[in-house]
């Protein structure tokens, strides 16, 4: 029993951690109109963020776990700049949003390369050993709350305060919004820190918690499959949160069909199979609701041409 | 000058309430240019506006009343001339700066989010509250707020779900949790029915009371006479005359209006069509049809509707009641989800609009870029678009000679044929598409607020080419619009669309625009 506890922890409790945070931050950049096409570098770059500075800071820090929780919010917090970036450059310049958002996830497959290798540099000179989340059970009910929490806490801010309304405003028409005297570059650069914060949150965890360690490429596709289920929870926390259990399941446990004989092949495209099954299915259906529409403007690009 | 602040109870909104001596005006604009590609929107427009009065800027279509508020609304950037307010100059680089200066803007089409509540949409535009404040914060206010307005409106509803009338409603609640001291209305009474515009013109003169300046743009003579205390008269981007009250006269502003215009004000008459046949079959036949728009809502409820030939039906609505996607589902651009279309009594329902097309019917829309050009096309490419003739080896060498030539019938300016159709100005592009489906409709033509980007003498023309296309070969017309003035000139049939129903179908003489009106913003 405390073999299968140990192992439904390690597998499947952390992916849906991870897949939660990172779709719910993927639920805020886009709900403000932004087309996130990003999302798969910056994720990358955040699991590699989380390696180095958990090396840098365990160099600095003697308290293992205490160096472990700064990486996490280091990580959280580059990452939301990053998104703040990203979510400026999409509003102010007159390129089409597909072009950022590759751009970005380019630039960020490339420094996820160089910033996973400079911790391991500063690895092989200082020797020392990171005290990566272990897999108790006490550490996991812990993060479990608190992805619960920060679910809670994005439907709030997205529903319940201004702050969401704005969000969700610029999201449906951009060019109205400004006309009232809003800010949308403001807007979508504060929805960029909120959901970047949960992006980085995602991606330190992936890192420091799911896999316990740093090798070339980890973390890649992993930011499709959180997009994935982003899109598949129309974009509303509470419904990415309950879509993500499935998701969670089907990436994690379809790749072990090899040992049932399935072709490698198969198994290791499974996930993504799935994923693209499960959306379909799921953007057939009918939305009654207005919270689960597609934000209007999402991907068009936004800069006042006539304000020459 | 005496300056009154005041808090209201339990609110965060500051109330700005100012009385002026009557010498310095609240709002003073100096020689104002505006140019847009190809056009001098505004031309050295000089105009003053004084605390607690009401005054009317008068002009057709296109004579710079629109651009000249948003000038004011910090929505356009004047390239001449300044603006003061209470003195100061004001360079509103920004809808916001504008807002700060007590300067609201309330247009035509309400400036509202159709997916957020009325309290949301309340809340974005209130500056005094931060991004961390709750959204429960000022429903009480909007509750209040609305009954000062003296029309109840659920704070919860969904924007998208009110009338016309509400949204305005909501707009008013705005202006005035702002602590407007100018209000800037644009056309807004022009689709409001008499009643409603009493109540509205109630509400203009309250303001007034209250030391506020009220800014009504208007196309309509008899609205500004009766409510106005100053009228300035706009042509062709410049300011004609400003009169005084006591020097009103419709005859005198009527000349003020369209003299040296050649245009005998609005009615193209003797093109009327005089006989409709009654029995014979409609070309067009919309049988109960349902669609949806883009995120799933029905935007047409079980619409039914007939053209027979040699018939203009018009059907107008207050934007966004149906009619892009009536249009859509006309051409065969949009699926049908319930119901039938029939064209000539053959079932061409979800056939897609190659079928349609084929069948001779022709698509003049609002967005001719969006829907019948390609911009970095020629315009002799883009007549081979439609062209079917000679199919994959049809001449571009006849082509480009029937291009100029229609060129040349409709008065479009471009350089030649060769002309990539985004380098023309708007009007002229609109030319083009009505000029090239006029010579392709054969059956039908759909017309989707056809006239919007053309000047006056460009909407005769259309319309009396349409008419004589209509009476000399038995096309079938029908034309949608948000203007009820120019439904009335041209239909013979009209039917009125309401959040995706038709309220109604009239005969055009006997019907009364009042009757009109109302469904409209019902």
């Amino acid at each position: 029993m405390n073999e299968f506890l140990d192992w439904f922890v390690r597998t499947l409790a952390s992916a849906y951690v991870v897949y939660t945070l990172v779709g719910v931050g993927n639920a805020i950049i886009e709900r403000s109109g932004v087309l996130n096409l990003g999302i798969d570098g910056l994720f990358m770059l955040s699991a590699s963020l989380a390696y180095t500075y958990a090396i840098q800071m365990s160099s600095l820090i003697q308290t293992g776990f205490l160096a472990v929780g700064i990486s996490l919010l280091l990580t959280a917090a580059t990452t939301a700049l990053l998104y703040s970036l990203f979510m400026v450059l999409n509003t102010v310049l007159p390129i089409s949003q597909g072009a950022i958002g590759l751009s970005f996830m380019f630039v960020g497959y490339g420094l996820a390369a160089i910033v996973g290798n400079i911790g391991r540099l500063i690895f092989s000179l200082q020797r020392v050993r990171i005290e990566y989340i272990s897999i108790t059970h006490v550490s996991a009910v812990f993060i479990y709350l608190t992805t619960i929490l920060a679910v809670l806490l994005a439907y709030l801010l997205l529903y319940k305060y201004k702050l969401g309304v704005l969000i969700r405003a610029v999201g449906e028409d951009p060019r109205l919004v400004s006309q009232i005297g809003v800010n949308v570059t403001y807007v979508r650069l504060l929805s960029g820190l909120l959901g970047g914060a949960f992006i980085g949150l995602g991606g330190a965890l992936f890192t420091l918690w799911r896999v316990g360690g740093w090798s070339q490429g980890q973390g890649l596709n992993h930011g499709w499959l959180a997009y994935a289920v982003s899109i598949a929870g129309w974009r509303f926390p509470p419904l990415v949160a309950l879509v993500s259990i499935f998701f969670s399941a089907a990436y994690v446990l379809l790749p072990h069909l090899q040992s049932l004989g399935m072709p490698i092949e198969v198994s290791t495209a499974a996930p993504y199979i799935t994923s693209i099954v499960l959306m379909v299915v799921v953007s057939t259906l009918h939305r009654k609701s207005r919270l689960l529409a597609d934000p209007k403007s999402l991907g068009r690009s936004f800069y006042r041409e006539e304000q020459v | 000058m005496v300056r009154k602040l005041g808090k209201i109870p339990g609110g965060k909104v500051r109330r700005l309430e100012m009385v002026f001596s009557s010498t310095q005006p609240a709002l003073r604009v100096t020689g104002v240019t505006k140019r847009f590609p190809g056009v001098l929107a505004l031309d050295r427009v000089s105009l003053d506006l004084y605390s607690g009065e009401i005054h009317s800027l008068l002009g057709e279509n296109g004579s710079g009343k629109s651009t000249l508020a948003k000038v004011i609304a910090g929505i356009y950037v004047p390239d001449e001339g300044s603006i003061e307010v209470l003195g100061k100059p004001l360079k509103p680089v920004s809808p916001a700066d504008a807002i700060n200066h007590g300067i609201f803007y309330l247009p035509q089409s309400p400036n509202l989010i159709d997916k957020l509540t009325v309290t949301e949409n309340v809340l974005l535009t209130l500056r005094s509250y931060g991004v961390m404040s709750k959204v429960k914060e000022v429903k009480g206010l909007v509750i209040r707020e609305a009954q000062n307005i003296g029309s109840p409106i659920d704070p919860e509803a969904e924007v998208g779900k009110l009338s016309y009338t509400q949204k305005q409603v909501v707009e008013l609640m705005k202006a005035s949790l702002l602590g407007t001291r100018i209000l800037l209305v644009d056309e807004v009474t022009t689709y409001l029915p008499r009643s409603v515009r009493e109540k509205f013109y109630e509400y203009l003169n309250r303001l007034k009371s209250e030391g506020k300046a009220v800014l009504l743009i208007t196309h309509k003579i008899p609205e500004a006479i009766e409510v106005a205390d100053r009228i300035t008269v706009m042509r062709s981007g410049k300011v004609v005359k400003t009169l005084e009250r006591k020097e009103f006269d419709i005859d005198l502003i009527r000349k003020l209006m369209f003299e040296n215009n050649g245009l005998s004000a609005y009615t193209a008459e003797g093109l009327s069509v005089e006989h409709i046949t009654k029995d014979e079959k409609a070309v067009i036949r919309l049988e109960d049809v349902w669609a949806t728009d883009e995120s799933g809502n029905y935007a047409l409820r079980g619409v039914r509707i007939s053209v027979r030939p040699r018939e203009i039906l018009g059907i107008v609505g207050i934007s966004g009641s149906g009619q892009r996607e009536l249009s859509e589902v006309l051409i065969g651009l949009r699926s049908v989800e319930r119901g039938r279309y029939y064209l000539d009594g053959v079932d061409v329902t979800n056939k897609g609009s190659k079928v349609v097309r084929a069948a001779g019917v022709g698509f003049v829309s609002e967005v001719p870029l969006y829907y019948s050009l390609s911009g970095d096309l020629s315009l002799t490419e883009n007549m081979a678009l439609v062209i079917r003739d000679g199919g994959l080896f049809l001449s571009l060498k006849s082509l480009s000679a029937k291009t100029r030539e229609i060129m040349e019938k409709y008065g479009i300016v471009a350089a030649s044929p060769k002309t990539q159709a985004k380098v023309l100005s708007g009007g002229n592009v609109m030319r083009f598409v009505i000029a090239r489906e006029l010579e392709f409709a054969r059956k039908a033509l759909i017309a989707l607020n056809p006239t919007r980007s053309l000047d006056e003498r460009s909407v005769l023309s259309f319309i009396s080419t349409l008419k004589k296309r209509v009476r000399r070969d038995g096309l079938s017309v029908v034309y949608i619009s948000e203007s009820l003035d120019e439904v009335l000139q041209v239909s013979d049939v009209i039917a009125v669309i309401n959040n995706g129903k038709i309220m109604g179908v009239y005969d055009r003489r006997t019907v009364e625009r009042e009757v009109l009106e109302k469904l409209m913003v019902m």
